[in-house]
């Protein structure tokens, strides 16, 4: 489908919309250094990679030795690409996309995590998965907990952190209503916290009855906010495998506005804080940080890696994929890429699964292929070792006390 | 009429929303879908205030929801004799549409939020004015509607100041007035967060803070996100002008008193619950109580640190 022509300033401009498309459609890298990152205030676009300005022609030799594979949680869980697509729910998304996406994962050998609000049948089938655990246990039973690679628990989101999970009543159709338990057609606001987690002991203590009920792995989402490195050594301490961070920026199928525009920060900055923190307290091998807001590229994954990351999150991008235009009306449920809309019975509104997982499928090749081709011009030969090297970026335009705060160098 | 550049389409909708000027949700908070365009790192920052960024509780104490549970958003000016019920005063212009004045007074009246007239109450709304508490012997008669006189009227209890880094005569100015009000109208350099921050800590140190309110506002404030922020700076409540006046479609509109009426209640209405939603998610149950002067529940993002040591507010990814 076409872009609509944007009016209004858009991280998601025309230039990264195509650049995902492009890749979605043939599977292989675009470009090797991200050539849409001048056209926004972003911090991550201020910060670049020393081996782009010192050799901005270089081009990738031995790319393809260059190895992206990963694991999370201790090891427990391998991967094939530093990737995971974010938490979507079934719900927010039309079932559709939600199955593309499960499917992408299993394809490709990286996670997906499936959201708030139960599976789709056909999610279920999909072993890459993470299943979650949030607020209003929506769909919540055992055998949901014990389908996927891990749990998840949700805290909070990067667009709404303090604020639960909202699926407007418009989208509350009669397979939602099965799949969460709720009635049709009413709103489905989920509880702003967990009303058994209050504090850091009670996170504890579902972390370890969600591990003895499944012995999966569980790993922590939690919005970014003020006092994130805290809360960062406080989830590894109470035992969870890793944290999810949804910083500032990061996607939604409806919030309130207000709470979008004016709630958290910057992943940027709260992973390397996260990452220097956990490392000065003994609590970072092994335990795994995903980094989630405005991935836009694997550029952008690959700064974030370095930044102290090991795996990022694509939300939005995986959207784009599969034909997200960006027209931010996913809350009115007439999503005009059918991936957002209200699931009807109508077949013409229903989206093709194999062209869809197709396209998500091949994004995920074409990320990884490009940032292969990083891997190789920063000079180091896996994505794990890429993880906390913040001697390989540098700053420019961006402020003395912030790139102290990030452990980053001065352009 | 060119609206200041401050006031994006983006900006105004929201606003026209919440007061039913458009749309079908009228006084809800506007919902929005997939990431942010906000600033500072899409949309351009205008002010210091689009660099700060609210706390959201997560895992360190637990939020509230203000779908079902409490969040007390009213706030006591006048060492407690005036008490609205959110920090907000409405700032009329007195050449204003008499349509649209007559309907904000009313709106205020019975939002419980008091209302700036600048010299005094056209003929025909003085009833709306009895409850004015600036005028100590009216007290407990009428505790709600008010409104706010200028300095050298017989009933200004209060001092208007321009936003200001001096605070060489605050202890002197504060001296026998219950409030100061830093009004953008009278002109000042300063950002409206520096003079609040600066003014709030200069009446704590100075012992005074607890007698004398704290009134902050102008053209520049666009919503309740900024309200909030200039509250947790210190203002106890926050003047509109301009956003009342585009909330209910002025300067085009041709509508009468009833429907303006019905657009600044459903306004204001509006407002506070995205107050509510704002300090829910921060774990914040009262406004009075735990907001005002907050800094804590700010961190700012890019912000030099001259100005950052000025509101006293911490950088983001500081603990």
């Amino acid at each position: 489908m076409k872009i609509p022509r944007q009016t209004e300033p858009e991280f998601w401009n025309v230039e990264r919309i195509e650049h995902i498309r492009h890749l979605a459609r043939y599977g292989k890298p675009v470009w090797v250094w991200d050539r849409a990152k001048h056209t926004s205030r972003r911090i991550l676009d201020r910060i670049r990679f020393r081996a782009e300005l010192e050799n901005p022609g270089a081009e990738p030799a031995n790319a393809a030795s260059a190895d992206t594979s990963t694991t999370m949680a201790y090891g427990q869980i391998e991967m094939t690409s530093p990737l995971y697509l974010g938490d979507m729910s079934f719900g927010a998304l039309s079932g559709i996309p939600n199955i593309a996406l499960a499917r992408t994962a299993d394809i490709t050998g990286i996670v997906t995590g499936t959201g708030e609000g139960g599976l789709h049948p056909e999610v279920r089938k999909c072993r890459r998965i993470t299943v979650q655990w949030a607020s209003a246990r929506f769909g919540v039973d055992i055998d949901v907990l014990n389908t996927g690679l891990g749990i998840v628990i949700k805290i909070g989101q990067g667009a709404k952190p303090g604020i639960g999970g909202h699926l407007p009543g418009v989208k509350v159709t009669k397979p939602i209503s099965e799949t969460r338990r709720i009635p049709v057609g009413l709103d489905a606001i989920s509880p702003a916290p967990h009303h058994d987690i209050y504090s850091i002991e009670d996170l504890g203590q579902r972390i370890a009855a969600l591990k003895e009920a499944t012995g999966k792995p569980v790993f922590v989402k939690v919005g970014v906010t003020n006092y994130i490195a805290y809360i960062a050594t406080g989830v590894a301490r109470m035992g969870a495998d890793g944290i999810i961070m949804d910083g500032q920026g990061a996607g939604t199928g409806a919030a309130p506005a207000v709470v979008r525009d004016n709630i958290g920060l910057p992943i940027e900055i709260a992973v390397s804080v996260v990452d220097q923190t956990l490392r000065r307290e003994g609590l970072r091998e092994g335990f795994t940080v995903v980094a989630a807001g405005r991935v836009s590229s694997a550029e952008d994954c690959a700064k974030l890696l370095a930044l102290g990351a090991d795996v990022a999150s694509l939300g939005t991008a995986a959207l784009i994929a599969m034909g997200c235009v960006m027209v931010h009306k996913c809350h009115l449920g007439f999503c005009p890429t059918l991936l957002t809309n209200k699931i009807e019975d109508n077949p013409a509104k229903l989206l093709s699964l194999e062209t869809a997982t197709r396209w998500a499928v091949n994004m995920v090749a074409g990320w990884t292929e490009e940032l292969r081709n990083i891997l190789d011009l920063v000079g180091v030969s896996s994505a794990r070792e890429l993880v906390g090297r913040r001697d390989l970026l540098v700053g420019r335009n961006v402020g003395e006390d912030e790139l102290r705060l990030m452990g980053v160098g001065a352009a | 009429m060119t609206k200041a550049v401050w006031w994006t389409q983006r900006r105004i909708r929201h606003l026209q929303q919440m007061a039913g000027t458009v749309g079908r949700e009228s006084a809800e908070p506007p919902i929005a879908s997939m990431g942010s365009t906000g600033p500072p790192h899409i949309e351009q920052p205008y002010f210091i205030r689009d660099r700060l960024v609210c706390d959201g509780a997560q895992v360190t104490r637990p939020s509230i929801d203000p779908y079902r549970e409490p969040v007390e958003t009213h706030i006591y000016l006048h060492g407690g004799s005036i008490r609205l019920s959110m920090p907000v005063v409405v700032k009329l212009d007195p050449e204003t549409d008499p349509a649209f004045f007559g309907a904000a007074v009313k709106a205020c009246y019975c939002m419980n939020v008091l209302v700036d007239v600048g010299r005094r109450l056209p003929m025909g709304l003085e009833r709306y004015g009895g409850g004015m508490m600036a005028d100590i012997s009216l007290r407990g008669r009428a505790p709600f509607a008010a409104y706010v006189s200028t300095p050298g009227e017989p009933l200004a209890d209060i001092v208007r100041i321009p936003p200001s880094e001096d605070l060489r005569s605050v202890g002197v100015l504060a001296k026998g007035v219950w409030g100061v009000y830093v009004d953008e109208d009278l002109g000042g350099g300063v950002g409206l967060e520096v003079a609040v921050s600066l003014l709030d800590r200069e009446l704590r140190r100075l012992g005074l803070r607890n007698r004398v309110s704290l009134i902050a506002g102008g053209p520049t404030v666009r919503g309740s996100d900024d309200i909030y922020k200039l509250v947790a700076l210190g203002a106890d409540a926050v003047a509109l002008t301009k956003a009342v006046e585009y909330a209910v479609g002025l300067p085009e509109a041709r509508v009468g008193e009833e429907v303006l009426l019905e657009r600044v209640e459903n306004l204001l209405l509006g407002i506070q619950r995205e107050l509510k939603l704002l300090a829910g998610a921060a774990g914040v149950s009262s406004f009075f109580n735990t907001l005002v002067g907050s800094r804590e529940l700010l961190r700012a993002v890019e912000l030099e640190r001259e100005v950052r040591l000025k509101i006293g507010v911490k950088q983001a990814g500081v603990g």
